[in-house]
């Protein structure tokens, strides 16, 4: 892998908590001196929140189609029934 | 029949677990939280919506394998719902007794993180949708490295793992690029 890439494998393990004890001080002490490094680490680990954040979105948008499929399937209605009288004295 | 959730065992070694499609669980789990939230004056939307949140943390925990205890899919499920559940109307809390399992069951302290990152997401997703769809396979539903290479087109493992740190390069500079305001998702 060229540079760049190994550079961005080496944040991961450290954001992580992968990489050895030696290895985690030179990059913590690297980051320090290093102004653009710590923004990019700073970026890769918020990238790792909104990949998270498109996978939970994904799996509700999933989850909605399902429930859409669910409530409009005829062979469900005794499923549909049961649920829904759980709130019928609303 | 309910299926009994086993941990990892001490050696790391993965017991093979069959887990329940979502639509089963829809089914099974579903009126349970129902119930649960019908009777506590809940609404219908309110029980959709817990249901939802309740699943996709449900997922969560069986990717990263930090189930530890001995409860049926449908239990642990339900059992997430109650934490939402009271998370939304606290005043509940004291009236309802958890038993020890269910008590031990966490929701993943981000979960409701307000992060502003809506704007920034649908930006990433224009401008790199198989990067995102493949990222998220890595990191988000813990597929294995093959399965991804399979389903994306690669090679080899090796060249689906390369091109997972180049999307990450990728959306860091062009984040850096747009000079989108970051520091709003640092903790």
């Amino acid at each position: 892998m060229r540079t760049s890439l190994n550079n961005i494998k080496r944040s991961e393990d450290f954001l992580l908590g992968v990489l050895p004890g030696e290895e985690s001080a030179l990059f913590q002490s690297q980051m320090i001196l290093d102004p653009a490094l710590r923004k990019d680490v700073a970026i890769q680990k918020m990238l790792y929140k909104i990949i998270r954040h498109f996978g939970r979105k994904t799996t509700k948008q999933r989850l909605e189609d399902l429930h859409a499929e669910i409530f409009s399937d005829p062979s469900k209605q005794i499923f549909r029934e049961t649920v829904l009288s759980e709130f019928k004295n609303q | 029949m309910k299926m009994v959730i086993e941990s990892i065992s001490p050696e790391g070694q993965t017991q093979t677990r069959e887990w329940k499609p979502f639509r089963e669980l829809y089914e099974t789990a579903f009126p349970l939280v129902a119930k649960f939230i019908g009777a506590r004056g809940g609404s219908f939307d309110d029980a959709k919506d817990i249901f939802h949140d309740a699943l996709v943390i449900y997922r969560e925990k069986r990717t990263s394998d930090v189930i530890h205890i001995r409860l049926s899919e449908e239990a642990y499920v339900v059992g997430i719902a109650k934490h939402l559940w009271f998370r939304k109307n606290k005043a509940d809390r004291k009236f309802i007794t958890l038993d020890d399992a269910e008590a031990a069951i966490s929701v993943p302290e981000d979960y409701f993180d307000a992060i502003n990152s809506d704007n920034l997401l649908a930006f990433l997703e224009r401008s790199g949708k198989k990067c995102m769809a493949l990222l998220k396979s890595f990191y988000y539903d813990g597929s294995s490295v093959i399965n991804i290479a399979r389903a994306f087109g690669f090679k080899s493992a090796h060249s689906a793992t390369v091109q997972k740190f180049k999307c990450l390069e990728k959306m860091r500079d062009e984040v850096k690029q747009k000079s989108i305001s970051y520091e709003d998702f640092l903790e």
